[in-house]
């Protein structure tokens, strides 16, 4: 295939609205008279609402409504319906709503909440995974086994609220005749996704029961569905409308604030109202990501061969789960890695606890049992005395092998023997830098995969609008959150149509009473998904232009060309651009209609896990890689400086070098802040966060980027995505964290089994050192 | 509570803002605001601000008196009003090398360039990082006030360490503020180091900082470096978030000014300061063990690096 298009890297689309400050995010959206909300928070980490008097706050001059649990509608939720706008009788964790004031202006609502008196009864609270697994802890959610939930949910009751298992072959046995049992417990905490923009809504509700909000959503029709159910209106008289998103990270997807906004909206008809969290509220009022305990054997004969995988592993999802269900399907399905192993037990536990809940952070479950899994590689590999590249390379999947969950992989599934090649091959193709003194320097490598995590019928769609210039207009369901959508989707389209890249313009907003459907913008599907749905639109469109061309010269369309921006029929022709608002003849009359391309695309043939052995075909496609690390440590201050970063991504082929490296690399770095610095902290008499701000929640700064971040592709196409992409936005976090740690080992020799690890810990860990343990 | 900003353009007229009646508004003094901003949106803004109906905020930086990095007969004078970043950079200011680095450590660049060294100061935070550099040159505080008959404004100047009273108190008293610091000049011999832990590289608070000054007798030919031997003597140690505030190490340097530096001598040193610490136990930037293990490192750090040692 000759390809113009895909494969360069066209400057974004969005570059300069972006970099100008002119694009305009939600919280810049202005009505007249509009209101806003203040937030009153449980400080409880877990208590019984005895009563409530918010007399005072509703009196309050400037206050136009002050709203509780009480007279709002719940629970909702899409996996499991467990969800309160607003707490009604308990909270189930600090910073939970339990009442809303609205007023003219955000200080005076601040004012109101001040006089709004709650009577708890503090109840004992649970915040360890085990802890809350284990049936003596506190029950957090007592009408658990009453939830309306998904199919795949599989409840346990008490804290349990997920149960998902993985069986293939007889793992017990095999362990038990293995040569070499290396095992390990290992936890990634909490971490806060950081976006630049923090969470807002302004919704207006209309006497006529028509609702509109603008919110920072990456799932604008799952919001719309929620909300029509939770306010029963119709789902076509609610209009969620996405701008442009200040980054997402999986933060806001499902859905956040938006219930509450919604629901508080209807008691000020007519007006818009208006809620942006704080900084601080991010960290108490939004979700989490990761909060996951793992613990794993793993069986290899002499050789390196693995034989056997037993996991263990819970997340602590917080005070509710709702969608985080899918998260352990994350954890569950990707469990064993990119390795060939016929031995697999792996039992994931979703549990309760008295946290802010945990939901969607780029990743999805996958780097927090690579953390375990990758981890336990490196002692394998040194206990068996073979090279951390080699142990992986013998077990690595290659076309013909079955992963853990009997997916038979295809010569098009990516080749992760390549990838851990060349990683090794450029990790090891450098010197090592000379240790400066009282530094040791190490290296570190970790393989992963992933796949999308989504329903087996997760909908992307596309229109794409014929202009009289001979340009189209692109609009999807798909939300562009920084990660460059519009350009990318834009570039398979050119490519389609045959059009330079200049002729393309887009739509930033999503709106769900236009756009088309589209799941979510999460799981890195929207190149895969929604460039497929593209590449349908752009079908579709040359299908209508030769049938207006066709009625327009009067020819059969088989007889009508449509390459070069031209409609040709023998030796006639006329750009397209006239066709876009349709032709007259001669006389005046209309002799074609206006053309729009539409096309909308569903994963074929994937099918929900077995609920007993989490076998089937439930991941349309795998993204598979290897990362790399190298870092110097200083065995007396205890600081860590990683000087090279390094991914290899077989992620199909790559639509646009700059943007898809960039994204890699974006994730990686988030990765070194988990691995390094990123971490919730939570007062254990409390059970409130600590650290609510930047000023100690830190994510690393410019100076902790290592000075040289590589980002490299290997291409093999994939059948089933446009031109043979696939997902990358995610990958480049699964794999890092791990290479660091196991470079942090190979320097020091010091095996951390928790992130993140800071100098304080190093210097503790390290006996050799003075005032350590 | 309602705030008004003023921005008086001279004494006279801050002293007049300042002359608190008790039912009347409360006054706080902003410079670069870069804490007390935060601390109002926190709603952690003393008593004053708080239990009054109306904050005056006055801003001081207009006011000449605050101003200037100079020479005088006492030493080197810097403004309480003067940026972070002017302190990093400004000429003067290179010789008393631990100051000079610990601003230019301090939160960022655009931090450096609104934040002040009397906001730096007069926050009393335990981990300021202007304070370790100014304790070992013995800065004094040139603290200022309205005359009682009205005339000449009337200036007190303490030692800088005691005008710190603990986290977040200074020796202010009502109807004062600080208006410089004054350095006296250091000897030519003398060098320092500002040395600080952080949880990140890029902008972070001290979990643990220090001031290491020390002087440097003659060299003499084929004299060993430290660790074999170490010919410096005037110690003086600053250490922040080790102490309520951020003070001297007044132990370790007796002992490594009353004989010739040697490992026995310098371990004597860490462990004086070590058995007066009293960090925060439930501290998020450090862990009272990372901090106990720093303290020989960071003195180390300094007699080595100073020392002329190559490792």
């Amino acid at each position: 295939m000759n390809l113009k298009i895909i494969g360069t890297s066209p400057d974004r689309l969005d570059a300069a609205a972006k970099t100008t400050g002119e694009a305009l995010y939600t919280a810049d959206m202005k009505f007249p008279n509009m209101l806003h909300m203040k937030v009153l928070r449980s400080p409880h980490a877990h208590a019984r609402i005895l009563g409530m008097d918010v007399t005072r706050a509703q009196k309050a001059p400037g206050v136009v409504r002050v709203v509780t649990g009480r007279d709002v509608p719940g629970p909702f939720g899409e996996a499991v319906r467990d969800q309160y706008p607003i707490a009604r009788d308990k909270v189930r964790y600090a910073g939970e709503p339990v009442a809303v004031a609205v007023a003219a202006d955000e200080n005076t609502a601040a004012a109101a909440l001040d006089l709004i008196r709650v009577d708890y009864e503090p109840l004992p609270f649970v915040l360890d995974p085990w802890e809350a697994l284990n049936q003596t802890s506190p029950v957090i959610h007592e009408g658990l086994m009453e939830y309306k939930t998904a199919p795949f949910v599989m409840r346990e009751g008490h804290n349990t609220y997920q149960h998902m298992k993985v069986r293939k072959g007889d793992a017990q046995t095999a362990l038990a005749a293995a040569d070499l049992v290396v095992e390990g417990e290992f936890r990634w905490p909490p971490n806060a996704h950081t976006q630049m923009e923090t969470l807002c809504a302004v919704a207006c509700y209309q006497r006529d029961k028509s609702l509109t909000i603008y919110a920072t959503t990456q799932a604008p029709f799952i919001v719309q569905s929620t909300i029509a159910e939770l306010l029963e209106i119709p789902p076509g008289r609610v209009r969620v409308v996405s701008p442009i998103l200040g980054g997402g990270f999986g933060g806001k997807s499902d859905v956040t604030i938006e219930a509450l906004v919604a629901c508080v909206a209807r008691f000020v008809p007519g007006r818009h109202a208006c809620l942006t969290l704080t900084r601080e509220e991010m960290f108490n009022g939004a979700t989490h990501g990761r909060s996951a305990a793992c613990r794993y054997q793993i069986g290899f004969r002499k050789d390196g061969r693995l034989t056997a995988i037993v996991g263990e592993s819970v997340m602590a999802s917080g005070g509710n789960a709702d969608y985080a269900v899918n998260i352990i399907t994350g954890m569950a399905l990707a469990g064993a890695g990119p390795y060939r192993v016929d031995n697999v037990r792996l039992d994931v536990y979703g549990v309760y606890t008295n946290a802010p809940p945990i939901g969607a952070f780029r990743g999805y479950g996958h780097p927090e049992v690579h953390l375990a899994l990758e981890s336990l590689m490196d002692t394998a590999a040194e206990k068996l005395g073979i090279a951390p590249y080699t142990i992986r390379d013998y077990n690595l999947l290659r076309a013909g092998d079955a992963n853990a969950i009997g997916q038979v992989m295809s010569p098009h599934s990516g080749n992760v023997a390549e990838c851990a090649k060349l990683l090794s091959e450029k990790l090891s193709g450098q010197q090592l830098p000379q240790a400066v003194p009282h530094c040791r320097v190490g290296r570190g490598m970790a393989a992963y995969m992933k796949m999308p995590c989504m329903p087996s019928n997760a909908q992307s769609g596309a229109f794409i609008k014929l202009n009289p210039d001979g340009g189209v207009t692109i609009s999807t369901g798909a939300v562009d959150m920084g990660q460059g959508l519009h350009t990318t989707l834009g570039q398979i389209v050119a490519e389609r149509l045959g059009l330079p890249f200049s002729k393309i313009s887009f739509n930033a907003t999503v709106d769900t009473l236009i756009s088309p459907y589209d799941w979510q913008t999460v799981a890195s599907r929207s190149t895969w998904g929604a460039g497929n749905a593209m590449l349908l639109a752009a079908d579709d469109l040359l299908r209508k232009l030769r049938e207006q061309g066709a009625a327009y010269f009067g020819v059969s369309p088989d007889d009508v060309e449509t390459a070069g921006g031209e409609i040709r029929a023998g030796e006639r022709s006329l750009p397209w651009g006239k066709f876009a608002a349709g032709l007259r003849g001669p006389d005046g009359a209309a002799l074609t209609r206006p053309v729009t391309g539409e096309g909308y695309f569903v994963p074929q043939g994937v099918v929900n896990p077995d609920p007993e052995t989490g076998q089937g075909n439930a991941a349309p496609d795998w993204t598979m890689g290897c990362a790399g690390a190298e870092v110097s440590v200083d065995m007396r201050t205890g600081e860590i400086t990683v000087l090279r970063l390094i991914n290899v991504i077989d992620a199909g082929t790559i639509i646009n070098p700059k943007n898809a490296a960039e994204q890699v690399s974006g994730a990686m770095l988030m990765s070194l802040g988990a691995a390094l610095s990123e971490t919730v902290i939570f007062d254990k008499k409390t059970g409130c966060v600590r650290n609510n701000s930047l000023v100690d929640y830190k994510i690393p700064g410019i100076e902790d980027v290592p000075g040289q971040v590589d980002v490299y592709f290997v291409e093999t196409p994939e059948e089933s995505g446009p031109y043979g992409a696939k997902g990358l936005g995610e990958h480049g976090i699964v794999g890092t964290a791990p290479a660091i740690l196991n470079a942090i080992y190979n320097a020091t020799g010091i095996r951390f089994h928790s992130l993140p690890v800071s100098a304080d810990r190093l210097i503790a860990g390290n006996p050799a050192i003075k005032g350590g343990e | 509570m309602r705030i008004v900003y003023e921005k008086p353009a001279t004494l006279e007229e801050l002293f007049s803002l300042m002359k608190l009646l008790p039912e009347g508004p409360g006054v706080k003094l902003l410079a670069g605001g870069t804490d007390l901003l935060p601390q109002l949106r926190a709603g952690r803004s003393g008593p004053e601000a708080k239990e009054r109906p109306i904050l005056i905020i006055a801003d001081i930086k207009r006011i000449q008196e605050f101003n200037g990095i100079h020479e005088t007969d006492k030493g080197l004078f810097i403004g309480a009003a003067e940026t972070m970043r002017a302190v990093a950079e400004h000429p003067l200011v290179r010789r008393y090398q631990a100051l000079a680095e610990g601003a230019g450590r301090m939160g960022c660049l655009e931090i450096q360039n609104r934040a002040t060294i009397g906001g730096n100061i007069c926050n009393g935070s335990p981990s300021a990082d202007s304070l370790p550099g100014l304790l070992v040159y013995d800065a004094k505080a040139v603290i200022i006030s309205e005359a009682p008959d009205g005339t000449a404004p009337r200036e007190r100047t303490m030692p800088l360490e005691r005008f710190l009273l603990g986290p977040g108190k200074v020796d202010l008293r009502p109807g004062e503020a600080l208006r410089a610091v004054v350095l006296p000049r250091p000897p030519e011999n003398s060098q320092s180091r500002y040395y600080r832990r952080t949880r990140v590289k890029g902008m972070d608070l001290s979990g643990i900082n220090a001031a290491i000054y020390c002087e440097s007798p003659e060299p003499k030919a084929g004299a060993a470096a430290w660790p074999a031997a170490c010919g410096l003597t005037g110690f003086r140690i600053a250490f922040g978030a080790v102490w309520p505030t951020v003070a001297r190490a007044r132990m370790a340097e007796d002992i490594l000014n009353s004989e010739p530096v040697t490992r026995q001598s310098f371990e004597r040193a860490a462990e004086a300061v070590l058995a007066d610490m009293k960090p925060r136990e439930s501290s998020m930037r450090a862990t009272p063990d990372y901090k106990r293990a720093m303290i020989p490192v960071l003195i180390e750090m300094g007699i080595s690096e100073m020392g002329g040692a190559s490792d």
